[in-house]
């Protein structure tokens, strides 16, 4: 929660704080004031975005971090789930739905329909033993993570679902942090005051990222050592796409401290980590940077994806502009992304089409992880950069709305129309502090959006493009699982600023299973269900 | 009568005689005890003879040390001096901490000291002599400065900031003192820190040369904070007052790179990039950026190419030449240096986490080898040295 008092609200804003009367009250929990300083306790933690009992709306998720003894023992602090009741309305259903059950201490929320079922699963990452909830028809969630063969004891943070051995069931990448424990902590101290202070992820060795194929009927298999992961890593960002566009999902990393890596999918359960050649090891010039958060979306409209990565103080955030094939070009400078973030520590991140004018903004959530840093404040205000024509990006944090007036210590961000306006609304986790819910105030003239279910594809169809016709510019669409950091976001797909706004569209997908369908006259200014294999099918682009 | 006046006179000038003899044998001895034989005076014959005869006049510092009746702080001093010109550095180290209150000597001399062992590379010593100067009010300025100066070449930032702090403390008003604040923070890329002390720096200079190297620090600062717009009004005052350098071309073609200008950029350091310049390299570097940025791909490759076969261990200037082969479609060329960039990437993670275990264990001979071995392969020579 941030000590300074926001300004007031203009009707100019693009988004309006709508958290108390949203009925939403929900604080992380840290275990800092313990006033141990251990690693754990820095890194806040998600939220989800999902709908949970299938009745077109969007709840929330949030988790709650933990607590942690005077003597290191951590304890996990019970997540929220909240239901949409519809215009900002919430109600907590936690102990109704069976989620007001000890989790250990929460980071990473990951959304997928383990059993192509339509309802909606969740894994919790953890510091401790993460978790996997399975839905029972919307009515209830029960752990089933002994049974599912999840096995991930440790420290794990970013999580992400998608199929990517192309057999229909959505699959599990789980990012490791570090191999810490209270017991072998160390005791760290700003060099300069000498205070006592958290440590940094150098100190500790890296944990390892894990695959998890999935069987079918809620059980896993860990592939990690099959699938070509690098050994270690420090994890804290995943996002899964087809960014190269060959059929197979991709996996990109962002990692704190070391390099970043990027598995190139090769449709069978296996990668190849082609970082170093693809541009996306870390900074400019090819060196590692401290990076947590990450999103991806097609900035520039030539239908292929970007990725941006947040990263440490002193240290730029990282647009990296995808030229094909897997390559991408380190293009911070060139967007005008440099600068104005470098005294702030970026977390949580997001693409969205604020402005609802069709081409992708970009939200950044920043706040410190060291308490006494002479540098900057352990507060740290966030940051919303309009696209300007898919070319560079202009900071227009000052008309973002009261919200953003403050600093804060933000870690997860999400993006959801809970209104279902067409109007990307946002929701945001704070460090020991509430979630805020924040309603984008443009108002949609014209927008169509689609959720999408897989047949032969997985039913969350990870991966699968959607264009409109007639074209508006940046008409293509990807779904993708991840981003942002540690959180999960509303899984449907928008188009605003149609070309004529109250006509019928035409819409083509292509459906990871490599089927391509056109699903014809789709009335504007609604969202629509398209199932694979109810639409016509399509040999050839149009 | 003249007899007994005689014997009487002589009775009584005998007495005086012998009073007068006794008093010249006690003023002879007095003056050979203190022109010869006395401590001081051995004190100063052994400084005479230390530059050129060590061994001597360290004879004689002891004979000064064992003659004095109780302790002698000055000849243990000079002592650490003539062991200090003797080559004989952990005897100097350990002499000058046998002294008990260092600080009650004369400053003069500590001050000798302190440039002695500097100069001899014995700089624990130097340190600690300078430090003892400091404790003098009118010797204080000049001994922290000096002290400061050890410091910082022998990398203890932290602890030079303090010494600085107590400098700025001594006078507030002294823009040297804010002058050196603001270059450790800087160092220490603690940019906001820097930042305030270097415009504490210009509120207080009249120094044109200081002024205009505070300036230039300041525009790159500011450039690194990432703060365009600050970065381009400093600029412009400082363009208003002094010529460009070969810093400030670098420096302005950056920022013209941010602000969405490369080809600008590229007119600036057009000039550096042909000449012999120190910054020449730097020049050549940024040109290749600059050109990248305009996908100028073959040429930017031959100023990438140039940069390597000067800096081999140039890691960025690798990556860059990767992604300008990668645009070619020169994927083998790419590979290359995309790797070779990776693996020096790789050794400047080591060598960061190497040294600070070396801080912590400065006396481990093998892992003092690596550091030094990682940072000749990194190309930092003066770093290396540093070590040696």
């Amino acid at each position: 929660m941030s000590d300074h008092a926001p300004r007031s609200s203009r009707q100019t804003d693009w988004f309006l704080d709508v958290t108390t009367k949203s009925g939403v009250n929900f604080t992380h929990q840290s275990g800092r004031k313990a006033g141990l300083f251990t690693m754990p306790e820095g890194f806040g933690a998600g939220v989800a975005v999902l709908d949970y009992d299938s009745d077109g709306k969007m709840d929330l998720l949030c988790l709650g971090g933990g607590t942690i003894s005077p003597d290191g023992k951590f304890s996990g602090a019970p997540c929220g789930l909240f239901k949409n009741n519809g215009d900002f309305q919430f109600t907590d259903v936690t102990e109704q739905v069976g989620l007001n059950v000890p989790v250990d201490y929460s980071h990473g929320v990951a959304i997928g329909d383990i059993e192509n079922d339509g309802d909606p699963d969740i894994l919790i990452t953890a510091f401790g033993q993460s978790r996997l909830f399975r839905n029972e028809e919307g009515t209830r969630f029960v752990d089933i993570t002994e049974e599912s063969g999840i096995s991930l004891a440790g420290w794990h943070t970013a999580c992400a679902f998608g199929d990517v051995n192309s057999d229909g069931l959505t699959d599990l990448y789980v990012a490791g942090y570090l191999q810490w424990s209270f017991e072998e902590d160390q005791v760290c101290k700003d060099p300069e005051s000498g205070r006592r202070d958290v440590c940094m992820p150098g100190n500790f060795p890296d944990a390892q990222d894990h695959l998890f194929l999935n069987l079918g009927n809620g059980k896993f298999r860990e592939a990690t050592s099959d699938a070509g992961l690098l050994p270690g890593g420090k994890g804290l960002g995943v996002v899964l796409e087809d960014f190269d566009r060959d059929g197979s999902l991709d996996i990109y990393v962002a990692n704190d401290v070391i390099r970043n890596y990027f598995y190139k999918g090769h449709g069978d359960g296996t990668f190849a980590e082609t970082a170093v050649l693809g541009g996306l090891v870390g900074n400019e010039f090819g060196a590692p940077e401290g990076s947590m958060g990450v999103d991806a979306a097609d900035v520039d409209g030539d239908g292929f994806s970007e990725l941006f990565v947040t990263n440490y103080e002193n240290e730029d955030n990282s647009l990296y502009r995808n030229e094909g094939r897997g390559l991408f070009n380190h293009q911070t400078v060139a967007f005008g992304l440099s600068g104005l973030v470098r005294p702030y520590v970026g977390f949580g991140t997001l693409f969205l089409d604020a402005d609802l004018n069709n081409l992708p903004d970009l939200i950044i959530g920043n706040g410190h992880i060291t308490y006494h840093n002479r540098q900057s404040d352990f507060q740290q205000p966030s940051m919303l950069y309009k696209n300007e024509n898919g070319k560079r990006f202009g900071n227009v944090s000052d008309q973002a709305g009261a919200w953003f007036s403050v600093p804060r210590v933000v870690r997860g961000m999400a993006r959801a129309d809970f209104d279902n306006d067409g109007a990307i609304d946002l929701v945001i986790s704070e460090w020991e502090g509430p979630i805020s819910v924040l309603k984008n105030q443009h108002k949609a003239n014209s927008w169509i959006g689609f959720t999408l279910q897989g047949s032969a594809s997985s039913r969350d169809a990870i991966g699968a493009r959607v264009q409109i016709f007639p074209l508006p510019r940046f008409h293509e669409r990807t779904l993708r699982s991840g981003g942002s950091y540690l959180s999960s976001s509303d899984p449907r797909l928008l188009f605003s600023a149609l070309q004529k706004q109250s006509e019928p569209v035409d819409v083509r997908v292509e459906w990871p299973s490599g089927q391509i369908e056109l699903y014809s006259e789709m009335p504007p200014n609604q969202y629509h269900r398209l199932v694979e294999g109810l639409g016509r099918p399509i040999l050839d682009t149009p | 009568m003249s007899e007994s006046l005689f014997s009487w006179f002589f009775v009584m000038n005998s007495k005086k005689l012998i009073c007068l003899a006794a008093l010249l044998l006690i003023c002879g001895c007095g003056w050979i005890w203190y022109s010869v034989i006395s401590p001081q005076n051995l004190l100063d014959q052994a400084n005479e003879l230390a530059q050129n005869h060590p061994r001597q006049a360290l004879e004689l510092v002891q004979e000064a040390m064992f003659r004095s009746v109780s302790d002698y702080p000055e000849a243990e001093l000079l002592r650490v001096k003539i062991l200090i010109l003797s080559g004989r550095r952990e005897e100097s180290l350990g002499a000058f901490s046998l002294i008990e209150h260092p600080e009650r000597l004369p400053a003069e001399k500590l001050l000798e000291i302190g440039k002695l062992a500097q100069e001899s590379r014995n700089y624990f010593l130097s340190e600690l002599a300078y430090q003892a100067a400091a404790k003098n009010p009118s010797h204080q300025v000049v001994a922290l400065r000096a002290l400061i100066q050890v410091l910082l070449f022998t990398r203890q930032e932290f602890k030079a900031l303090t010494f600085v702090d107590q400098l700025i403390e001594v006078n507030s008003q002294d823009p040297l003192a804010w002058q050196i604040r603001g270059n450790i923070e800087l160092n220490q890329r603690h940019l906001a820190e820097a930042e305030r002390a270097f415009r504490e720096c210009l509120k207080l200079t009249q120094n044109q040369d200081q002024e205009q190297s505070v300036r230039e620090n300041l525009i790159q600062i500011l450039i690194d904070r990432g703060n365009v717009r600050e970065a381009r009004k400093e600029l412009d005052t400082y363009l208003e007052k002094f010529l460009r350098t070969a810093q400030v071309r670098l420096e302005e073609a950056y920022l013209l790179r941010l602000e969405g200008h490369p080809e600008q950029g590229l007119e600036r350091i057009e000039q550096l990039c042909e000449t012999d310049h120190p910054q020449r390299i730097k020049a050549v570097y940024l040109r290749g950026l600059l050109r990248l940025d305009l996908k100028n791909l073959e040429i930017a490759i031959g100023d990438f190419k140039t940069v390597i076969k000067q800096q081999p261990w140039h890691k960025e200037a690798h990556s860059k030449l990767a992604m300008a082969y990668r645009s070619l479609d020169q994927i083998d060329l790419a590979q290359i240096h995309a790797e070779i960039s990776e693996e020096l990437n790789q050794k400047a993670v080591r060598l960061l986490d190497l040294t600070s275990k070396l801080a912590e264990d400065p006396g481990q001979t093998s892992l003092r080898q690596e550091v030094i071995r990682l940072n000749q392969e990194l190309g930092n020579f003066e770093e290396a040295k540093k070590y040696q």
